[in-house]
């Protein structure tokens, strides 16, 4: 029994020193994650993109589509849909998303260029990631105003960064594009490409600069109507764009995107269309096109009177067929919709047919038409998404050679129908048809390129708008705002006189980072005043 | 080791044991054992009940098996005072969430440990044990009695015995059997005054005052039932059937239209126990089966468990082993069709449409809940194995050395699937709006067939080493110490595959999914953890003649999740954290002997302070900092990581809990009146929280410490014996308990922390800086002075832009009661409690407003549409408001599709004030009648005893006037710390009513 004792006195012992061995507990190193200090910028690159870009691609999408009255909640099949968008109600809750995904993934940009890059190896990703950052930033200025900028992207560091000054941002971002063009123009041996970890312009630098230079072009346009020093400011950036390079065909985002499953679909078919296995989505019943966009697209076939729709009389826009599934109704084959706001019986909705458009082909399939949804899947989950189409950089610059006739030598006209033509070729309308809808609209005030400069402006607002849609209508949203152009129509049901200025700062802000974040009321959302984004106070 | 006198242990231990002791008088088998039975605390260091320095209550096998209840959780639920049992699941396999004295921290886990046996285990593990095998369950609610348990004693520990063999020669077989059916009631109320439909002439442009009827509707915006031109009529209704030909329905409400679904639930348990022993050696084996057919068709439970405990004493060693076997296959359907079910409109029956597909529904716009049945189906099976050993040597009269080992395995198969359908019949119905349309066309889309199945293995490892010393240092004074080390090792893995678009229908196998996940995808589980934990711990007693008792505790404790090498650093760092108590309990009854008389014959007082930490927050690996995949990467060779959005702060360190905890226990008239009285305050350091970050900073969220609560709570329990003769005893307890959790202090920039937040309406669960926790926080009217609400010119409410404190998801206060009266044979037990004040949010009364079968949306007339009542204009200026009353009707005018608009919209349903509910409730948990067959009758035959017994669970709820049965207000959305959310993939409650009958022999 002796022996015994000593037995279980020994384990006693050694279970003691077992305490004091550390490494039986050297068991937390992560074996389900790569661990953070393998992450390198050619890691980090593909997936910031691409996980940036599906916000844009749905709720941004979503978002300026509503908002410009591009698309409408099929009230037919679904109950007093798009509440919220429709009545206005504007507050914390609305459209956080956009807010919460661009900054969460705008973040990796930041950790690219925060990457050691003391032997230039990472040049490439450095400015690449300038851009993306500067063009995703800028949406956040536009839609909210001042923002976290100075203190943001420190991760635990500081999860409560302090506002900057709107005009601030704007301007560093510029500054930072410059530097992008800086980096590539002194391409350094040391640099790795992009190769096919670039998943926007497969690594060919001149590409990004084109982009480099537009976004910034972009910015400098939209503070068309600032004063003082910011003013300045961009009179003075506006004269580096001089005789630049701008984008020039679609700038497209594509990391590989197929059917194999819903997560590699592309974002945009994959929340509006049809899931990987061929399943149609709610969304593609629920959106449809708008009264407003369907009389539009149609020519006003029902000669409403409203003043908005008389320039478009009897002009059926060559790409209508494209952007939405046409409907057999009447007589005639159309895209119809449903007023936003209205439900069935009501003006608008009418009920003698309730089978309304769905998103067109040119928008989710590309060229031509499936034979089948399983080809319509296959094909449109593959689609590369649109960063900035051609359109709008055309469009942009036809604006930018109006109002800036002296820096710019190009011409605005040819700029406009160049925009116009290359939504035409995005959607695969039939060929020549751009230029018969060109032919038709050269003395409609307002929709072509005849009249005063602000008419000008008008017509360039008004095809962008067309031209944007279900692609990155949040961009004619913005400038709507800005410009006042076009004329959209409020839902029947909407509580406010007009759209928002500004969004709301979201939720997470007020929960997160109330130290900070100004204090804004839902009426301050929707007139223009201090905290409305500094290039539209006046 | 002292023997308790039955008088002692009858007061310190609840009334219910008196019971039991009153009842075992006559039964010779357990009256040798009474007098032993001791408190079993943590790690299985028993004490009189005068030396326990904290407040415990017992609950022993008679009270858990009252009324039959499956499991050993909802058999405790009510029972105990401080213990909040809610159900977070009921369905066929309902789980629980089980908090002793409210919340101590906001992320961490707040539920108590349950310990089996002596080892660690699980309240999941504890619902698969048979009630009937167990012993007793010894609830600690002083946090005291659980720090030697250190991090994961911090919630309060409940302390399970399974039964033991006895020390009889004999055989002793027990045969347990009971059966039940059940029935949902507290089905939500919904209006009775409009039927089927909305303002939309896709089938007829007939108005009725404003609306349409519209056979595939699911909304009750249609005509009201006393409308001549429709009331009374067969109407078409539905989705045309497969042979084209509608299925009429009159248009009038149907009489218990939504618990047509339900079918009647039967849920059987067989058991048998056989024990044997002698003075030196036990052995038992006992065998359980339960099967558990829902009231869902198809949802169904299979358990077979085994039990065997055996022990001998060799010498001076004593062995104990216990093997647990059990295997449960569990088949539920997906419980979210309740919601479907919500939606019917009163006028449909929804069983005619069993058969009818989804093509053939009563709307087209939800998906047949009988098909859901069918075609969607979550099939667990598992097999859980647990190796107990327990040895004890005693090297002298003075000291013994203990080990308790214990190895847990578990495997879990788990597979469900999905169907799918892709709708391609087009409806044939010229004229109407559906004609050639698709099911899918109607807004529903098509459903996606998908299966996925994960293999998951759990195995744990428990030991505690002890030295145990006991000395009277003094004839007065006897000093017990412990000292011990233990090693707790848990892994677990889990594999899984999965995808969607099954290519063969009915194949449930992954090569049978045309388009598999990747393994990157957030749907899948691919993932192993392993955590370790040592520790060294010291257990002191002290007693001074038998009437002041001292107790004190150390533990010394190091946790491999908080091993870290902070980013980029290299260096190690894994902090040893000590937590220790003292308590004291005195006795005045017995240090004073003239205290003691007829009026007042018992008196304890104890004290404590705890100081424990807790780590529960910080799962395994999280403070190694990571990269995540973006969505849908690595795309075909072209791989990619990103920033993790939802880092742990590097230097996080445990959330540490102070307690003081005060009670007394008084026995007066003989003990016939007993009462304890218990208050504690408990304060938490360093909470954890994963708290929302600016997402501006590049995250979402980080897990990290971030401020200080305080609970503070009190509770009495009051039992009386009005009668107590030779043949009939009447027992009564009332208990009373309430406590508060308070967050003091946030981490600067934050005043409040979102647990859970709706995406349906402007509704969440807070921790907010000052209040109580958690509460509840949502979006609110815009009122005046006067309490007003406040419209616009067209008549529509105005909310409040920022989130109002709405409501507090904890109650105001718990009464239990429960009753015992016994007349010869005879046991009659009931068992209730009413539960005060607190709120829930329904996600019922949501989704009624949308389809129209909310009460308050048909307390007027529709038709003329819908002023808000007591509201006002503002006839003044912004800056000088002038608030005039109101007599616009929501939308600007008087009309049906105004009223349908507000209440369907976002204008009424996103409110949160609108879904917040009163939780106020009252309770008849259990009523059971038993009757003992007397030994007279059984002398001649081969039983030794024979009970049979009637019961019913649940016979009586009453909810709060505001709840109009919306959801039972014990329902949580979760088993974390949000609970206050009450979703409409709730099943109702059910009413069971059976018999029981058991036998010894």
């Amino acid at each position: 029994m002796k022996k015994f004792k000593y037995t279980i006195l020994g384990l006693i012992v050694a279970s003691m020193t077992l305490t004091s061995c550390d490494h039986y507990l050297d068991i937390n190193e992560n074996p389900n994650n790569i661990h953070a200090e393998a992450i390198t910028p050619t890691l980090l690159f593909p997936g910031a993109v691409a996980q940036t870009y599906r916000t844009q691609a749905t709720w941004m999408n979503r978002f300026g589509g509503l908002m410009m009255n591009s698309y409408a909640g099929n009230s037919y099949s679904f109950g007093s849909p798009f509440g919220n968008e429709y009545t206005l109600n504007v507050d914390s809750s609305f459209y956080p998303q956009i807010w919460d995904g661009l900054y969460r993934n705008v973040s990796n940009f930041v950790a690219i260029e925060k990457f050691d890059n003391s032997t230039h190896k990472y040049d490439n990703y450095l400015a690449a990631a300038k851009v993306m950052k500067a063009f995703y930033m800028q949406t956040i200025v536009d839609l909210y105003g001042d923002a976290p900028y100075s203190e943001a992207f420190m991760g635990q560091a500081n999860a409560t960064p302090k506002y900057d000054n709107d005009e601030e941002i704007y301007r560093s971002l510029i500054l930072g594009i410059n530097d992008a063009i800086n980096i590539i123009d002194n391409a350094n041996t040391a640099a790795l490409e992009l190769g096919s970890t670039d998943v926007v312009f497969q690594g060919d630098m001149d590409n990004w600069k084109r982009l480099a230079n537009t976004v910034k072009l972009r910015m400098l346009v939209r503070m068309s109507k600032v004063t003082g020093s910011m003013a300045t400011f961009r009179d003075q950036q506006l004269q580096t764009l001089s005789g630049a390079d701008f984008v020039e065909s679609d700038v497209l985002v594509n990391p590989g995107y197929s059917a194999a499953n819903d997560d590699q679909q592309s974002p945009f078919f994959g929340y509006y269309v049809r899931n990987s296995s061929n399943s149609q989505l709610q969304n593609n019943t629920l959106f449809t096109a708008s009264e407003h966009v369907a009389t539009c697209l149609n020519g006003n076939p029902y000669n409403m009177t409203d003043n908005v729709y008389q320039k478009f009389n009897g002009i059926i826009d060559g790409r209508r067929g494209r952007m939405f599934s046409l409907i057999s109704y009447n007589g005639l084959s159309v895209v119809k919709g449903v007023r936003q706001g209205a439900t069935p019986g009501q003006p608008g909705a009418p009920t003698d047919l309730t089978t309304v458009s769905r998103f067109g082909n040119g928008w989710i399939f590309g060229a031509g038409s499936p034979t089948s949804n399983a080809q319509l899947t296959s094909v449109g989950s593959a689609k590369s998404g649109v960063l900035m189409s051609r359109a709008e950089s055309d469009f942009l610059q036809a604006e930018a050679a109006v109002r800036y006739p002296s820096v710019f030598s190009f011409n605005g006209q040819a700029k406009f129908e160049s925009g116009i033509k290359a939504s035409f070729d995005y959607l695969y309308a039939t060929a020549g048809t751009s230029a018969t809808y060109i032919a038709a609209i050269q003395s409609k005030v307002g929709l072509g390129w005849t009249g005063t400069n602000d008419n000008k402006i008008e017509a360039i607002m008004t095809q962008k708008w067309l031209a944007t849609a279900g692609i990155n209508p949040t961009e004619s949203f913005i400038d709507y705002n800005r410009t006042g152009f076009p004329i959209t129509p409020m839902a029947t049901t909407s509580a406010k006189p007009n759209k928002p200025y500004r969004l709301m700062y979201p939720s997470s802000e007020y929960v997160a980072n109330s130290a900070n974040v100004p204090q804004i009321s839902n009426a301050q959302c929707f007139t223009k005043n201090q905290t409305t984004p500094f290039w539209n106070q006046n | 080791m002292k023997k308790l006198t039955a008088s002692v242990f009858a007061v310190v231990l609840s009334s219910s044991f008196m019971m039991v002791s009153a009842q075992n008088t006559k039964d010779t088998l357990k009256t040798k054992n009474i007098e032993e039975i001791v408190v079993t605390g943590a790690l299985g260091i028993k004490r009189k009940a005068d030396a326990v320095t904290n407040t415990q209550q017992v609950v022993t096998t008679k009270e858990l098996n009252q009324a039959s209840a499956p499991t050993a959780v909802q058999a405790l639920t009510g029972k105990v005072s401080g213990l909040q049992i809610n159900l977070t699941n009921n369905g066929v396999d309902p789980s629980y969430r089980v908090v002793l004295r409210g919340a101590k921290s906001i992320t961490g886990n707040n539920q108590a440990l349950i310990v089996i046996d002596n080892v660690i285990s699980s309240a999941d593990i504890l619902q698969q044990i048979p009630p009937e095998a167990i012993e007793n369950i010894n609830v600690i609610k002083g946090l005291q009695g659980a720090a030697l348990y250190g991090q994961q004693g911090v919630n309060g520990v409940i302390i399970v015995t399974t039964k033991r063999g006895t020390k009889s020669e004999k055989l002793q077989m027990t045969f347990n059997s009971s059966i039940d059916i059940s029935n949902v009631f507290m089905m939500p109320k919904v209006q009775q005054k409009y039927g089927k439909g909305v303002q939309d002439e896709g089938w007829s442009d007939v108005s009725y005052g404003g609306t349409n009827y519209v056979p595939w509707e699911n909304m009750s915006w249609g005509a009201a039932y006393d409308n001549p031109a429709i009331g009374g009529t067969m109407m078409p209704s539905g989705l045309p059937q497969a042979d084209g030909s509608f299925i009429y329905e009159k248009y009038a409400p149907v009489k218990n239209f939504m618990n047509k679904f339900f079918s009647t639930g039967v849920l059987t348990q067989n058991g048998i126990t056989a024990t044997a022993g002698g003075s030196d050696a036990y052995v038992s084996f006992s065998a359980n089966r339960t099967e558990n057919n829902f009231v869902v068709e198809g949802d169904k439970l299979r358990q077979n468990s085994f039990i065997f405990k055996a022990g001998k004493k060799i010498g001076k060693l004593k062995i104990d082993g216990n093997i647990n076997y059990i295997n449960r296959i569990v088949s539920n359907t997906n419980s979210s069709l309740y919601d479907d079910i919500l939606q019917t409109p009163t006028n449909n029956n929804i069983k005619l449409y069993r058969n009818s597909g989804i093509e053939g529904y009563y709307t087209g716009y939800a998906v047949n809940p009988y098909w859901t049945i069918d075609h969607e189906r979550y099939d667990r099976r598992s097999d859980y194995f647990s190796a107990i050993l327990g040895l004890d040597y005693e090297l002298n009269k003075n000291i013994n050395i203990t080990y308790t080992g214990n190895l847990t395995t578990r495997g879990m198969t788990y597979m469900r699937h999905n169907d799918g359908a892709i709708f391609t019949k087009t409806y044939n119905l010229p004229g109407a709006s559906i004609d050639g349309a698709t099911f899918g066309d109607l807004g529903q889309g098509d459903i996606t067939s998908w299966y996925y199945e994960s293999t998951s293995k759990e195995r744990n490892y428990y030991g505690d080493l002890m030295i145990n010393f006991n000395y009277d240092l003094s004839d007065k004074i006897n000093l017990k110490l412990n000292i011990g080390n233990n090693i707790q090792d848990r892994t677990y893995n889990v594999t899984s595959v999965g995808g969607n678009n099954l290519d063969i229908p009915g194949w449930y196998n992954i090569k049978n999914v045309l388009n598999p996940d990747p393994f990157s995808s957030a749907n899948l589980d691919n993932y192993q953890t392993n955590n370790r934990i040592i520790a060294g711990f010291a257990n002191l007693d002290l007693s001074y003649n038998d009437y002041l008792f001292l107790n004190s505790t150390f533990r010394i404790e190091q946790s491999s999740v908080m091993s870290t090498i902070p980013y980029n650093t290299g260096k190690r760092t894994n902090p040893v954290y000590p937590y220790y108590s003292v308590g004291l309990s005195f006795v005045p009854t017995k240090a004073f002997a003239n205290l003691k008389g007829d009026i007042l014959n018992y008196a304890k007082i104890t004290g404590s302070y705890t100081r424990v930490g807790n780590t529960s927050a910080i799962p395994p690996y999280a403070t190694d900092e990571i990269g995540v995949f973006p969505t849908g990467f690595p795309f075909n060779g072209l791989s990619s990581y990103i920033n993790n959005q939802t880092p742990t702060a590097v230097d996080i360190k445990p959330e540490f809990v102070n307690t003081l905890d005060f009670g007394v226990s008084l026995g007066f008239l003989k003990d016939r009146v007993r009462l304890d009285a218990s208050v504690y305050q408990s304060t938490t350091d360093d909470l954890i929280t994963a708290k929302t970050t600016s997402s501006a900073s590049g995250l979402t969220s980080v897990l990290d410490n971030v401020g200080k609560m305080r609970l503070r709570g009190l509770e009495l329990d009051l039992g009386i014996t009005p009668i107590k003769t030779r043949d009939f005893t009447w027992d009564m307890k009332v208990s009373y308990s309430t406590y508060r959790s308070k967050v003091l202090e946030l981490a600067d920039g934050a005043d409040e922390v979102s647990l859970l937040s709706s995406t349906a309406a402007a509704v969440g669960i807070f921790a907010v800086k000052g209040s109580d926790f958690p509460v509840i926080k949502g979006s609110a009217f815009q009122r005046d002075d006067q309490g007003r609400i406040i419209v616009d010119s067209k008549g529509n409410p105005l909310t409040t832009s920022n989130l109002q404190v709405l409501g507090r998801a904890t109650p105001d206060y718990i009464l239990g009661f429960s009753t015992n009266i016994k007349y010869k044979g005879f046991t009659l037990s009931a068992m209730g409690d009413f539960r005060k004040g607190g709120q829930f949010v329904s996600f019922t009364k949501n989704l009624l407003a949308f389809t129209g079968g909310l009460e308050e949306s048909a307390e007027f007339d529709r038709t003329q549409g819908y002023i808000v009542p007591n509201s006002v204009q503002n006839t003044g200026t912004a800056a000088n408001p002038v608030y005039t009353p109101n007599n616009t009707p929501v939308g600007g005018a008087g009309t049906y599709t105004n009223v349908t608009n507000y209440f369907s919209s976002s204008a009424y349903r996103s409110v949160g004030e609108n879904l917040v509910v009163d939780a106020t409730a009252l309770k008849i948990r259990e009523i059971a009648l038993s009757y003992d067959i007397p030994k007279s009758v059984l002398s001649s035959t081969f039983l030794n005893s024979l009970t049979v017994g009637v019961y019913s669970r649940n016979p009586f709820f009453k909810y709060a006037d505001n709840n109009r049965n919306y959801a039972d207000p014990e329902t949580a959305s979760t088993t974390g710390n949000a609970a206050g959310f009450a979703y409409t993939t709730q099943y109702p409650s059910t009413r069971s009513f059976g018999v029981n009958l058991k036998a010894s022999f």
